[in-house]
């Protein structure tokens, strides 16, 4: 808005920039103002509409939402007949022949609520005036209306439509993104084109550019989210598929253990010796199995949020020095030296549930283990104020950093390991990383690179709330 | 509210994003035009049409043709409601 006008040109004379101007200079001097001020009150308007069309856009998450919005925002700043966005697909009718469609994604007339809108009617007859915008990337100007707005309205209501409305001129406004041509804004106007005032001609055009980003971006989050959804979907199922077939792969693989153990121990007669090794390699390859039976259970326990948690006041060294009782023969085994050199003084109480703990210890040494041929590997266990830390270290096959916040990842197996002969699902360390943050601790691996060995720990806190 | 109350309220209010207060002082300045603090417009007495043009008309004896211009883009899209010889001249 300008201050400074002056209201009686025809009698005053008044001081402007120092100078007195007599009345008919005055009178100059105002209109000169009022133009700057009109031109300065039309991009006012302008960039108030891109602002709300702009916040419309940002929060929009369905097109047909959105698209209603813009619709309803257009014709009340334009004082348009009614407004309305439609979006542009090719569909697929027939083995890969496509189809070029037009369909009404927003409406919105400047009296709301005379005639009601075909929602979902496609418009696939090339001949429509928008298709022929679409293809000359070029506004069109359409005088009289009726092959537009019959296009999305059903016959019977069209003349009552245009008798309501009083549509006289068309505007059609093909949208597009850098991905090409999207839709098309129709502005259907009850006067002629030409009664367009400058600041409507400048805005239009402006507001065509926010409306097609806004209908683009909100396209691409709708189909995002579909996708979304149907691989939540599909994850659900493959879970539920796992959870069955694991329950049932899981108590046949029981029995045969059974079996094996009763026949290696002479519960079916004195096994001959030369038979005992390979009741060894079946038991070994069973017990295989079991544990890997195992680790699907426990993703499809975490998955379905039905992993129960115990929490009980327990000792932590008596948990690691558990691990480590089992783990030393299948080390040294190996040749490595496993140390673990607790403080007997160290009073490591903690309310944790202990299989779940156990279970996270015992999978960082048995991994140190399978993916170490040489060298030491050394656990420890410290405290500070506020938390418990256990590390795990080796100079195994170590791992590149690209590879660090990965290895705690859903079936990620690293580039290290993967010409190893180990067996593994890529499934352990993921299951370690909930049981610890459900702990509310962390669970972390550092190396120093291929070849430099490595480091596998977690925290949890000294106090469980 | 009649077709021509709207245009006048419509003229005013586009008259003062350009000019400030002095829109609604000038608008109550024409005999049958009140404009009350919210910026609605009531019209009194019958000939409405011939208020129109007065209005119109102060404006441009201040501002000169531009806000003649003004006053017809801010009535534009009443017009085609308009019945044949109710549009003010001002507005043609």
């Amino acid at each position: 808005m300008f201050e400074g006008f002056f209201k009686n040109t025809k009698t005053q004379s008044a001081p402007v920039n120092g100078v007195l101007l007599d009345s008919e200079q005055l009178k100059h001097a105002n209109e000169a103002l009022y133009k700057q001020g009109a031109e300065l009150a039309a991009r006012n308007k302008t960039l108030s509409l891109l602002d709300r069309l702009y916040t419309i856009a940002t929060h929009g998450d369905e097109v047909e939402k959105t698209a209603q919005q813009l619709a309803r925002e257009i014709v009340g700043t334009f004082e348009a007949a009614y407004i309305a966005i439609v979006f542009y697909d090719e569909v697929e009718i027939k083995n890969k022949i496509t189809e070029k469609s037009l369909s009404l994604v927003g409406y919105a007339e400047k009296q709301a609520g005379s005639v009601s809108f075909a929602r979902g009617v496609r418009v696939t007859d090339e001949n429509y005036p928008g298709f022929k915008a679409l293809r000359n990337s070029e506004p069109l100007v359409v005088v009289p209306t009726g092959s537009i707005t019959g296009a999305f309205f059903p016959r019977q209501n069209r003349k009552k439509y245009l008798q309501e409305i009083g549509v006289v001129g068309t505007f059609i406004y093909p949208l597009s993104t850098e991905r090409g041509p999207m839709g098309l804004l129709i502005i259907g106007l009850n006067r002629a084109p030409s009664k367009l005032s400058v600041f409507e001609r400048e805005s239009i055009g402006s507001a065509v550019n926010v409306v097609a980003v806004a209908i683009d971006k909100t396209a691409a989050y709708a189909k995002l989210k579909q996708a979304n959804a149907r691989l939540k979907e599909l994850d659900e199922q493959k879970t539920d598929f796992l959870s069955i077939a694991t329950h049932q792969l899981r108590t046949p693989l029981s029995i045969s253990k059974g079996y094996l153990e009763l026949l290696e121990d002479g519960g079916y007669g004195k096994p001959d010796p030369e038979m005992l090794p390979i009741f060894a390699n079946m038991d070994m390859a069973n017990q295989r199995l079991i544990d890997m039976v195992d680790s699907f259970l426990n993703i499809t326990r975490i998955e379905q949020g039905r992993t129960k948690f115990d929490f009980k006041p327990e000792n932590l060294v008596e948990i690691i020095t558990s691990v480590i009782d089992e783990l030393k023969p299948r080390a040294l085994d190996k040749g490595l030296n496993l140390v673990w050199n607790p403080v007997k003084k160290l009073k490591a109480l903690v309310s944790v549930d202990k299989d779940k703990i156990r279970h996270v210890v015992f999978n960082f040494v048995d991994n140190a283990i399978k993916y170490s041929e040489k060298g030491l590997i050394t656990v420890t266990l410290e405290k500070d104020d506020k938390k418990w830390e256990v590390r795990v270290t080796d100079e195994g096959l170590g791992f590149e950093k690209v590879d660090q916040s990965r290895f705690f990842q859903k079936f990620f197996r690293g580039d290290n390991v993967k010409g190893v002969n180990v067996t593994g699902t890529g499934i352990g360390l993921f299951v370690c990383r909930h049981f610890i943050e459900e702990h509310k601790g962390e669970v972390w691996a550092k190396s120093a690179g291929i070849g430099q060995g490595s480091e596998f720990g977690f925290w949890i806190p000294t106090k469980q709330k | 509210m009649d077709t021509l109350t709207q245009i006048v309220e419509h003229i005013v209010k586009e008259q003062e994003l350009i000019i400030g207060p002095l829109a609604r002082e000038e608008a109550a300045r024409v005999s049958n035009i009140v404009v009350r603090d919210n910026g609605t417009v009531l019209m009194t007495g019958d000939n409405k049409k011939a208020a129109i043009d007065q209005l119109v008309a102060r404006y441009e004896r201040l501002f000169g043709q531009a806000s003649v211009q003004v006053c017809k883009d801010a009535a534009a899209s009443f017009l085609p409601s308009l019945k044949t010889g109710e549009t003010p001249d001002s507005l043609k």
